[in-house]
């Protein structure tokens, strides 16, 4: 159980086109699991990047990132999925479920080859009960809509009950009653579960509801407020 | 994991079609390559044993005998009777005691013995003058040479002179009418040739016929002996094609009842002599006939005493004398060097080479012909022939059918046949020459008497061995083993005794022209073709056909591979997003490698099950021989074409990162196109070059196939080239060549698929591109024609890259380059052009049949209902395949 990930001087940034974009420029930062932290900024201003790189999805270029004070950044690529999979919950602004899969499957693929405590498929029907998504368990990604797509990778974000959600932009395409919807189910989660939710989004009426408000801009941090408890 | 793949497999039903379209192609490809090609290569060695077999491995001939056509590693047909001994009896001990010697049967040709044989007389009464006319006709089966001579013979009711002498003229029935016939003689070992050809077994039950026993011990001649007693075997057969006519004709001269002979010359001298004579009619009065069967039977049978033809006693004899003279040996013939006038059909080309003959033997005097006249030590005693048996040469153990055997028997005659006349007109049908019987021709006939060694060197000396032939223990069939062993006695054989060897196992015939120029002793000038004996023809055949044929299986496997790969990476590049998800949630790196593998195995496993139902049924019902590890070997090379494709795709698949999945999906221009786009064309080319790393699997993969097509044409004709210039390769040829083509058609194929797949996955991918273009008015025919422009480049490239690379390897592979191979590989490089095109028809059709609303909202269209069926479909497909499987495996093994 992870219960703080302090960033030190990290920094990241990106070769292409001979031009060298500097996505997150020497961040210090340092979130706690009980904590509902919203990140907002500009498109570009280095949100997606530094939510990857919490994740572990990417390595940062100069810096580090201590878990409850021990450095995962340099461990191998096996080590970091298995960080991953005991840690992180993913929720992306395009959902990204897999097409082939149906309801059921998409949410048990992170379970896939792993040996768990749980019953997967009793697990399966828990979290989809919880996103209120237990009668499409059978249903293809392409008969849903956008806001139960969305709920079904929060469903599969939390099957293997990970002690942080990353959350990236989820409500983007959405409309305000489904992003409401996906906003309370966030909310729920961080105090049902203790989740640490690491809330990205350039809605600020949105940010403006969570315990702490960090701002972005060209990679830096502007401002880190406090917000309102939930 | 399974249930996983299948899922993926099952959305994308078009992908899995092509996939498995793939998977049937390459089954069948290896089923024919390595399953029933085999049975070409079993063709190959069984024809090679059976037909083309000498029935001896090495022939040991003297040194010095090489002639000119050696260096073309050709052997005359006619060479071995064209030795005149040479091998000492101690060369010949010294071979048969080298380990590992079989058998070594010696043989000396020794020369023509020569005879009389005396005919019928007239039955003429009436005085007269009368002119005797006797005509020896011989053919070659094309012309016909005739011997005439012409006397003038007296009938009245004087006494006669026995001292009178005169050229032209003699009293009838004074003088035999003789004629002077030969026969060839040989000596060889009764108990090795008895073992080698079987010639004890080929005798004849005539009379008290027997073959060569411990009854004829070989006695040193006495001392000043006349002749020497040898036991002697007769042919039964005349290969020649010969007539003797003898025609009496009455003049219109009147010879008076006293007249003495010397009145009667010098009466017919004062009349003008024979030249007079000559020109006077005459009335035909007898005529007799004797055709080449009866000239052959009156000496044998006088020989013999037994009638050959009855097997009854014959107590007349024909023959003038009991004594045979040893006249003239048997000599080579000599070649030189000529051009081919068709060297496609006949490589090589000599001319034979004329001598001028000073005879002693013929009456002709000065003549021309092929072989010199060497004449036998006039000291040397005659021989006094004694027949001991008949035999039959048909009945000796050697390859009864002429057309497929090595054309060096000696029993049998030698083969030519008259192709072109001098100014090479040609003859259709070629007209088979015959051999013309004396021992001056072109053609030899078969020795017709056989004495023992022994004998025979009792009165020539211990060099008389032309030949010994000569086979090797352990030498089974053509193979690698066989052919070192052979070469390695060769050598020892060479370096002991100083004798020449030819190794007789690996040969073929070749036919090679040979131009008989103009001379006496033979009646037909022209060009002539015979099979002569290519040395290790046989061998390199084999080699060659071996060798191509791996070198294509190999090729074929190669371009599986290839093709497997480039399916394997356009699917990764079709699941990165995927891939990138799964990593995100949790995957470790290596489940992504097993899930790629898993699907190799499976359809490597579909590949072995589908190439081994195929050869089982043809192995079931065409009856072919079954081959257990060819059988097996069709199945696992399918299998590791996919697991060994897998590799590359599965290396990449680690490489993937899981950030790709915080990309958004827009359309990524990370560069500019090379060229402004201002219409179709354009867009085309600046699609192709920003997305250059992909088109470079998409050209390579087109062109690595295409080269290698090239290549396989190319060993093609290679083949051809070796083969057609010997009956043996022609006749191997036909069976290769359809493996090669299978190959090359194969290999094309599996490049076709890559192509479709690959403009599939692009079209895919631009799907909402191409939606978007419709969506703002683009015709069909536009996007049509943007996706075959993709195909077109795509091959266009592969082109270039293709006839670069089979340039290369070709001439790495041969130094000259001649025209017509470069039309040939420009040729060829228009089929990855044909390839590419071809392969973007499917993709476009598919381009342009989207719908604007379906490419921008890249729905996922699938019906519950289709995929229930077609689950059903596959566990069906499978059930009954193993089923069959099953059922093919019992039929097979019980
Ligand atoms: N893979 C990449 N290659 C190059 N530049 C990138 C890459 N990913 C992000 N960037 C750049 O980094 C900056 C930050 O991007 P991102 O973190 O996605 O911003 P946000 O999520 O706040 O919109 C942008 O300027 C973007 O162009
Ligand atoms: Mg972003």
């Amino acid at each position: 159980m992870v219960s703080k990930i302090e960033c030190v001087d990290l920094t990241k940034s990106y070769q292409g086109d001979g031009v060298e974009t500097t996505a997150v420029h020497k961040l210090n930062l340092c979130f706690k699991r009980n904590e509902f932290t919203s990140v907002i900024g500009r498109s570009g201003s280095g949100k997606s990047t530094l939510l990857s790189l919490l994740g572990t999805l990417d390595r940062p270029t100069k810096g580090k990132i201590l878990y409850d004070g021990e450095e995962i950044g340099a461990k191998s690529h096996r080590r970091l999925a298995d960080f991953r999979f005991e840690q992180v919950g993913f929720v992306f602004q395009q959902f990204h479920l897999l097409p082939t899969l149906n309801v059921l499957e998409n949410v048990l693929t992170p379970l896939f080859g792993r040996k768990v405590s749980y019953h997967k498929h009793m697990r399966a029907k828990e979290v989809l009960d919880y996103v209120d998504l237990q009668d499409k368990t059978t249903a293809l990604p392409s008969q849903l809509s956008g806001g139960q797509q969305q709920r079904v990778a929060i469903a599969r974000a939390i099957i293997h009950k990970p002690s942080w959600l990353l959350v990236d932009e989820p409500t983007g395409n959405l409309d305000s009653i489904a992003s409401e919807r996906i906003f309370n189910l966030l909310k729920q989660l961080h105090q049902d579960d203790g989740c640490g939710v690491i809330f990205v989004t350039h809605e600020s009426n949105l940010a403006a509801r969570t315990e702490r408000i960090i701002t972005m801009q060209d990679g830096c941090v502007i401002k880190d407020q406090v917000g309102v408890p939930l | 994991m399974i249930h996983f793949i299948w899922k993926n497999w099952k959305r994308k039903k078009e992908r899995l079609f092509l996939l498995l379209l793939g998977v049937v192609v390459i089954a069948a490809g290896l089923s024919y390559l390595v399953g029933l090609s085999d049975r070409n290569q079993l063709t190959i060695t069984e024809e090679l044993q059976q037909s083309w077999q000498s029935s001896y491995h090495i022939v040991v001939r003297p040194a010095g005998t090489r002639g000119e056509t050696e260096h073309d590693d050709l052997l005359d047909t006619n060479f071995l009777s064209g030795i005149s001994g040479g091998i000492s009896t101690a060369q010949y001990e010294q071979i048969k005691a080298m380990t590992d010697i079989e058998m070594a049967a010696p043989i000396a040709f020794i020369g023509h013995v020569y005879f009389f044989l005396e005919f019928d007389k007239p039955n003429i009464t009436e005085p007269g003058l009368y002119r005797f006319t006797s005509e020896h006709i011989t053919g070659d089966g094309i012309n016909q040479l005739t011997d005439r001579h012409t006397s003038y013979q007296s009938v009245n009711d004087h006494p006669g002179d026995s001292n009178f002498m005169a050229d032209y003229y003699h009293p009838l029935n004074e003088t035999p009418n003789l004629i002077m016939q030969s026969q060839l003689l040989a000596a060889i070992d009764p108990v090795e040739e008895a073992a080698l050809v079987g010639l004890d077994q080929a005798i004849l039950d005539i009379g008290n016929g027997r073959y060569f026993s411990d009854q004829d011990q070989a006695t040193p001649i006495a001392e000043n002996s006349y002749s020497y007693r040898l036991p002697i075997l007769l042919s039964n057969r005349s290969y020649t094609d010969s007539e003797l006519v003898y025609t009496y004709e009455k003049l219109e001269v009147e010879i008076d009842d006293n007249e003495s002979p010397s009145q009667i010359y010098q009466r017919l001298e004062s009349l003008g002599g024979q030249t007079y004579l000559d020109h006077l009619d005459g009335e035909p009065v007898e005529q007799f006939r004797y055709d080449d069967y009866q000239l052959f039977s009156y000496f044998a049978n006088s020989l013999s005493r037994y009638d050959l033809e009855t097997g009854e006693a014959y107590p007349a004899s024909a023959l003038l004398q009991d004594d045979f003279q040893l006249f003239m040996k048997v000599a080579p013939l000599a070649y030189e060097q000529k051009e081919s006038p068709f060297p496609e059909q006949w490589p090589n080309a000599y001319r034979l080479k004329t001598v001028t003959i000073d005879s002693t033997i013929n009456d002709q005097g000065r003549f021309t012909g092929y072989r010199n006249e060497e004449r036998f030590d006039q000291s040397l005693p005659f021989i006094n022939p004694e027949w001991i048996g008949f035999y039959d040469p048909s009945d000796l153990d050697i390859a009864q059918d002429p057309t497929t055997e090595l054309p060096m028997e000696t029993y049998r005659p030698i083969r030519a046949e008259l192709v072109f006349n001098p100014v090479l007109q040609p003859f259709n049908p070629p007209i088979p020459l015959e051999p013309i019987g004396e021992g001056y021709s072109f053609l030899t006939s078969p020795p017709s008497m056989l004495t023992t060694l022994d004998h025979a060197e009792q009165i020539l000396g211990d060099q008389i061995i032309s030949a010994i032939r000569i086979k090797v223990e352990g030498v089974e069939g053509l193979t690698e083993q066989s052919q070192a062993k052979l070469e390695q006695i060769a050598e020892q054989i060479e370096q002991q005794t100083g004798l020449i060897t030819d190794i007789m196992l690996g040969s073929s015939p070749q036919q090679t022209l040979v131009y008989l120029p103009q001379s006496d002793t033979d009646a037909t000038e022209g060009w002539f073709q015979q099979p002569w004996i290519k040395l290790g023809a046989a061998m390199t055949i084999f080699r060659e056909a071996t060798l191509s044929y791996t070198t294509i299986l190999l090729m074929t496997i190669a371009v599986a591979v290839l093709y497997v790969w480039a399916t394997g990476l356009i699917n990764l590049q079709a699941r990165k997003k995927e891939f990138a998800i799964l990593l995100a949630v949790g995957w470790r790196p290596r489940q992504v490698g097993k899930l790629l593998l898993t699907e190799s195995v499976w359809l490597g496993g579909l590949t072995a099950l589908i190439s081994w139902l195929i050869l089982g049924c043809v192995y079931w019902s065409e009856g072919v021989r079954f081959s257990l590890i060819r059988f097996v070997l069709a199945g696992i090379i399918g299998w590791i074409i996919y697991l060994l494709g897998s590799i590359l795709p599965i290396m990449i698949a680690s490489k993937i990162s899981p950030i790709q999945t915080m990309q958004h999906g827009e359309i990524m221009t990370s560069s500019k196109g090379v060229l402004p786009t201002i219409g179709v064309i354009t867009m085309a080319l600046n699609h192709f070059f920003r997305k250059w790393r992909r088109y470079v699997l998409s050209v390579v993969t087109i062109a690595l196939p295409s080269s290698l097509l090239t290549i396989f044409l190319y060993i093609t004709l290679r083949l051809q080239g070796v083969m057609y210039t010997t009956s043996l390769g022609q006749y191997i040829a036909i069976d290769v060549g359809p493996v090669h083509y299978t190959a090359a058609i194969v290999a094309l194929v599996i490049a076709l698929l890559t192509t479709v797949e690959m403009i599939w996955q692009n079209v895919s991918e631009r799907q909402s591109e191409l939606a978007i273009l419709k969506g703002v008015g683009w015709r069909t025919n536009q996007v049509r024609l943007l996706i075959w422009l993709e195909g077109f480049f795509t091959g266009l490239f592969a082109s270039v890259i293709s006839v670069v690379i089979s340039f290369c390897i070709s001439s790495w592979l041969e130094q000259a380059w001649t025209s017509d191979r470069i039309v040939h590989l420009f040729w060829t490089g228009f089929i990855p052009l044909v390839v590419g095109l071809i392969g973007s028809v499917i993709p476009a059709e598919r381009a342009v049949r989207l719908t604007p609303v379906h490419g921008i909202y890249s729905g996922y269209s699938s019906r519950a209902t289709l995929e229930k069926w077609l689950k059903w479909f596959a566990i069906i497909g499978i059930f009954a395949l193993i089923i069959t499987f099953v059922c093919m495996l019992f039929l097979l093994f019980l």
